[in-house]
């Protein structure tokens, strides 16, 4: 991925936004769904 | 056997005039129903911004229906025609197979689109893009369907005879090129996509003309999502196909590794019938623990697929920019991109709004958990308007910004409104996918007419904040529909009064 040839290293950066980005999403999502969605006895 | 060609003074590719003609067609049949699609799409977001209101309720599950149909079907099912024969007859240098098969399939599908067209227009088809029993539409509309369907597996056919032709007759050295290898990939799904459709419609239009008493909802929806699924990533095959494409044409970029990207279209291949069932989420009849396997594990191996492309697009390009000397630190190269050319900025568009709008939010309102908080809410269309249209269609629409020139060899009219337009459909297309995604997020419905619910017996209200996200819709809305109108406007100007290319 990193040899002289294709060196890439902006791609690299933007890739593992993309890829940042992707979990803060479903974490918010998952958050979101705990807060509306409780389980568990109700005690 | 007309194998007359000419050779493209700019590429050097042999252009058969029978591929040549079909294309033509084909691409300028698309730009005809996105100028429909468009239309409709004007009305109806104009009807869902409760502050306008514009249609009847009648009027607007009708041109809502014709939206999807002419969107979702016709625009896109033509332009991946053209697509394929570009992909196989042009990129091989070769004559096309059978092209009196591949006009026999544009008749069936415009013939089928007519008919689809009009039994909507005449109200005998309020049955919205999904056609869920037992809502039942008129059996031309199913009819129409199929003959579409039809059509489009024959220009399947023709697409992979003319491969065989290609490798006969030795047209091209070494494996095929990405492009055509990703088209091929596109095509398989279709014909996958269109058995699931004949094995759902044929039946469905039996039922219309009461041949068969019944059909069973959910069988239906099973049955109807391994072909709506899948239809859609015909698109993501097709466009990812024309990703490598257009970062070719507008950088001279390469693949980075040929390997790698021809093994992630065959992940799409394998996994994504199975990922269709996050249509599925809500149904009573599959068990939780099948829905959390395909949509919490198996739809991962059709994201891995994307997540290579999103990877090595990018790379090609910028691997391409350095050769020509944008090396400074880690983002010269995007600087000094083409900015100005308007199939460069559509491709980042499309990139931009098909990963981070579209496919993101799909893959995380597509797991079964999550799917409850958002299945028929407004984030759902906000999702699909990033993938197909922020995606697909921007992508479409930068690829014809070469074949006006290079296939219709024609000069564009006005180049600056050319050089404009990506920015205003895309910028537009965001704010849409996202204020939808932003009010659905409060609950606000999809495909409902009246968001407000007037007539209900209780009262309906919203957060407040929700009146801000419909506005922010309604403006991304009319800037997109502006930006599409300039895009088909050029497109026919520029076919009719252009300055003839060599």
């Amino acid at each position: 991925m990193a040899n002289d040839e294709n060196h890439a290293p902006g791609s690299f950066v933007l890739i593992w936004i993309f890829f940042a980005t992707m979990v803060l999403l479903y974490f918010l999502n998952w958050k979101y769904l705990s807060a509306i969605w409780h389980v568990g006895t109700g005690n | 056997m007309n194998t007359s060609f000419r050779t493209c003074s700019v590429t050097g590719l042999k252009i058969y005039s029978e591929a040549e003609k079909l294309i033509k067609i084909n691409a300028v049949t698309s730009v005809v129903f996105l100028l429909v699609g468009g239309l409709m799409a004007v009305l109806i977001a104009l009807t869902r911004w409760p502050s306008v209101h514009l249609l009847p309720e009648d009027l607007f599950y009708r041109f809502l229906t014709l939206h999807a149909i002419a969107m979702l079907i016709a625009w896109i099912i033509f332009i991946e025609m053209a697509i394929l024969y570009f992909a196989s007859a042009i990129l091989l240098n070769s004559r096309l197979a059978a092209p009196k098969v591949g006009w026999l399939a544009y008749i069936l599908m415009i013939g089928g689109a007519a008919m689809i067209a009009v039994t909507i227009l005449l109200g005998k088809a309020d049955v919205m893009f999904t056609s869920y029993p037992p809502l039942q539409a008129a059996s031309w509309y199913y009819l129409g369907v199929i003959l579409f369907a039809v059509g489009a597996i024959l220009g399947c056919c023709v697409f992979f005879a003319t491969l065989v032709v290609a490798k006969a007759e030795k047209t091209y050295e070494g494996s095929l090129p990405l492009v055509t290898f990703g088209a091929a990939a596109a095509a398989i799904i279709a014909i996958i996509t269109l058995a699931h459709g004949a094995i759902i419609y044929v039946p469905t239009w039996l039922w219309s003309l009461g041949v068969i008493e019944h059909i069973d909802a959910p069988t239906y929806r099973l049955i109807w999502w391994g072909m709506g699924h899948s239809s859609q990533q015909i698109n993501v095959c097709a466009m990812i196909a024309v990703w490598y494409l257009l970062g070719t044409l507008t950088t001279g970029a390469k693949p980075i590794n040929q390997k790698l990207c021809r093994t992630a279209f065959v992940l799409y291949i394998l996994f994504i019938s199975i990922a269709s069932e996050h249509h599925l989420l809500v149904d009573p009849g599959l068990s939780p623990a099948h829905k959390s396997w395909n949509t919490g594990y198996f739809i991962h191996l059709a994201v891995l697929a994307s997540m290579i492309h999103a990877f090595a697009v990018p790379a090609s390009i910028e691997v391409a920019l350095r050769k020509k000397g944008y090396t400074k630190g880690l983002f010269e190269w995007l600087k000094g991109a083409p900015w100005g050319n308007p199939a460069f900025s559509s491709l980042v568009f499309s990139m931009v709004g098909f990963g981070f709008l579209g496919g993101i939010t799909g893959v995380t309102f597509g797991t079964e958990q999550l799917n409850i908080i958002s299945h028929n809410t407004w984030r759902i269309t906000g999702h699909f308007h990033g993938t197909v249209v922020a995606g697909t269609t921007m992508a479409f629409m930068g690829l014809t910004y070469y074949v006006i020139p290079l296939i219709f060899r024609r000069e564009y009219v006005a180049p600056k409104l050319a050089a404009a337009q990506p920015y205003l459909f895309g910028i537009g297309m965001f704010l849409v996918s996202f204020s939808m995604m932003f009010v659905g997020g409060f609950g606000v419905p999809r495909r409902h007419w009246d968001i407000t619910f007037t007539d209900a017996i209780f009262k309906v209200s919203f957060n407040p904040v929700v009146d801000i996200g419909m506005a922010v819709f309604g403006i991304g809305a009319i800037l997109a529909v502006v930006g599409g109108a300039i895009f088909c406007l050029q497109a026919v100007a520029t076919l009719l009064m252009g300055k003839k290319l060599a």
